[in-house]
């Protein structure tokens, strides 16, 4: 984990960034990844990242994680904009479809996880201001309440019915329709 | 780093009070079905808040497109056709159906009140005293929070323009500007349809081969020629509709399928260019049983192009009675055609004869606040 982009010549070329975890493990990173999350990329602007970025809310494993579809995704972005000049090249454009395949796979794949693991990475998407992870994360948990009874959603996710008798039936009196 | 302590630490043990409301407001926006959402308050009291929220319910409904839940039939009050099953749409236009008032009685005189558009939740009516006087009480009303507002009179020289034979207005709400009325009025042209996309209206005129534009921004007028049409006007029906953010569509119906033609906008000749229209797609209609007529041994199903608006068109196809009962006034059922997906769906079924609709699209009563 801790050398990155090794297959990146781009990458190799530009500054690294060490994060640091809330369990004080040590990651570095390519600015470039790093720079996916916006909250890291305004720390880089501010000049405050010498000695290391610590992100107390955020630990190893999960951090790990972060990493792995940063890595992926700032290699995606720095792909566009390497075929942008040539954008008129069929075969290009087939490059890029593959890799917009490629990236797909690998985001339904990323999302193989369980809930508390899916819950940590949207926690870490939204203080790392990371907008793709949060998209593809949020989605994530809004298509598995999809077609689902209050029931289902409070035992998927480990809810617990604080609603009063009163609050239930109220809420079924006026959304009726929803539950036939 | 600003106040980290504040956020919950990724990778403690979830509870439900692990997400902040603006996480949770995040995960509700991207669902899809306002059921969901109905539903998913239902889980808890933090759920249930955030759902209820004012601001988490603008940005819901300027997220997602209304629903179509079903139809007005042309001038008459009191003729709402929900959404049937197995629509995905019936119960929540069950729910409208029960919990609107679509006869407009909180209007009084309901019978002298006529329905001449319909958007956003919102249907414009006028009082049908008598021909000449028939625009000078103009109301735009919202039937589920029985709520109306009368429109200021019709400008003496445009009422006047009214006792003027062969002479028609056409009042309109315009859902750009969010301006409740608008008329025009056309010489010699009894029979006409009106279509909306990309803020300009268009008046296809029967008899006449051209469409007619205004442009709501500039106030404008202007017309297409038929020979810039992709193909002749013949008998053929057509909608204009908007495709995607730029384009221009003319949907045609053919024989069993909807054609879509397009081309994009362009900033002059409100909005049209010269470029040729595309052919982008042809959309199957569902297989009928064909319609035995008794003069033709001929048989086919007969379809039309009801409306369009809201992002979807308004199909109707009459299907056959059995022989016997021949002259009894054949069923009709209606289709919806979504403009984004070119998903047809089955909406209702009417025994009774409709000259024209309007589409009526929005959120179930729950989530619809007052529209005027």
């Amino acid at each position: 984990m801790a050398s990155a982009g090794s297959g990146d010549e781009k990458a190799a070329a530009a500054a690294m960034i060490t994060l640091i975890s809330s369990d004080n493990e040590k990651f570095e990173v390519t600015e470039a990844t790093a720079t996916l999350s916006q909250t890291i990329r305004h720390m880089i602007e501010d000049g405050c990242t010498d000695g290391g970025v610590p992100l107390p809310n955020v630990t190893s494993k999960i951090l790990a994680r972060v990493i792995e579809y940063c890595k992926k995704h700032a290699t995606a972005a720095a792909g566009e904009e390497g075929s942008s000049s040539s954008f008129s090249d069929a075969a290009f454009l087939e490059v890029d479809r593959a890799f917009l395949e490629e990236l797909e796979e690998f985001d339904d794949a990323f999302l193989e996880v369980d809930r508390a693991t899916l819950f940590d990475l949207i926690l870490a998407a939204n203080y790392l201001d990371i907008k793709g992870l949060l998209n593809l994360t949020c989605q994530k948990v809004a298509d598995s309440v999809k077609g689902k009874t209050p029931e289902q959603i409070r035992e998927m996710y480990n809810i617990v019915n604080d609603l009063t008798p009163e609050e239930e039936a109220e809420i079924r009196r006026e959304t009726q329709w929803a539950f036939e | 780093m600003s106040s980290p302590a504040e956020l919950p630490v990724a990778g403690a043990p979830a509870s439900q009070t692990v997400f902040p409301d603006e996480i949770l407001e995040d995960i509700f926006l991207r669902l899809d079905a306002a059921a969901d959402l109905a539903r998913s308050s239902a889980a808890c009291t933090t759920f249930r808040r955030v759902v209820s929220g004012r601001r988490f319910r603008r940005r819901f409904r300027s997220l997602h497109p209304p629903p179509v839940l079903g139809f007005l039939k042309f001038y008459a009050p009191g003729a709402f056709h929900p959404a049937e099953r197995p629509h995905r749409s019936a119960p929540a236009a069950r729910a409208l159906a029960r919990a609107a008032d679509f006869s407009f009685s909180f209007l009084g005189d309901p019978d002298d009140w006529r329905v001449c558009d319909a958007r956003d939740g919102r249907v414009l009516l006028y009082r049908c005293v008598d021909s000449t006087a028939a625009f000078a009480d103009l109301r735009v009303a919202d039937p589920l929070h029985r709520r109306y507002i009368q429109l200021p009179p019709i400008p003496d020289d445009l009422a006047d323009a009214t006792d003027k034979e062969n002479v028609e207005f056409d009042p309109f709400l315009d859902p750009a500007t969010d301006e409740e009325e608008n008329d025009l009025s056309f010489r010699d042209c009894n029979k006409f349809e009106r279509h909306y996309a990309h803020s300009c209206f268009y008046w296809r005129f029967w008899g006449a081969g051209s469409l007619f534009i205004l442009d709501t921004r500039e106030m404008k007028f202007s017309v297409i020629d038929h020979d810039q049409l992709p193909i002749k006007y013949g008998r053929q029906q057509q909608a204009i509709v908007e495709v995607g953010e730029d384009r221009l569509g003319i949907v045609i119906l053919g024989d069993g399928v909807l054609e879509l033609y397009s081309k994009t906008l362009g900033n002059k000749n409100n909005g049209i260019n010269t470029e040729e229209w595309q052919h982008d797609k042809i959309i199957l209609l569902p297989r009928m049983e064909p319609t035995q007529r008794p003069w033709s041994k001929r048989t086919h199903a007969y379809w039309s192009i009801q409306g369009a608006a809201e992002g979807h068109l308004l199909l109707r196809v009459i299907s056959p009675n059995p022989p016997k009962i021949r002259s009894a006034t054949p069923r009709s059922h209606y289709f919806t055609v979504d403009l984004k997906t070119f998903l047809v769906e089955r909406l209702c079924m009417s025994k009774r004869y409709v000259t024209g609709a309007h589409l009526y699209a929005s959120f179930p009563p729950s989530l619809s606040p007052p529209t005027i």
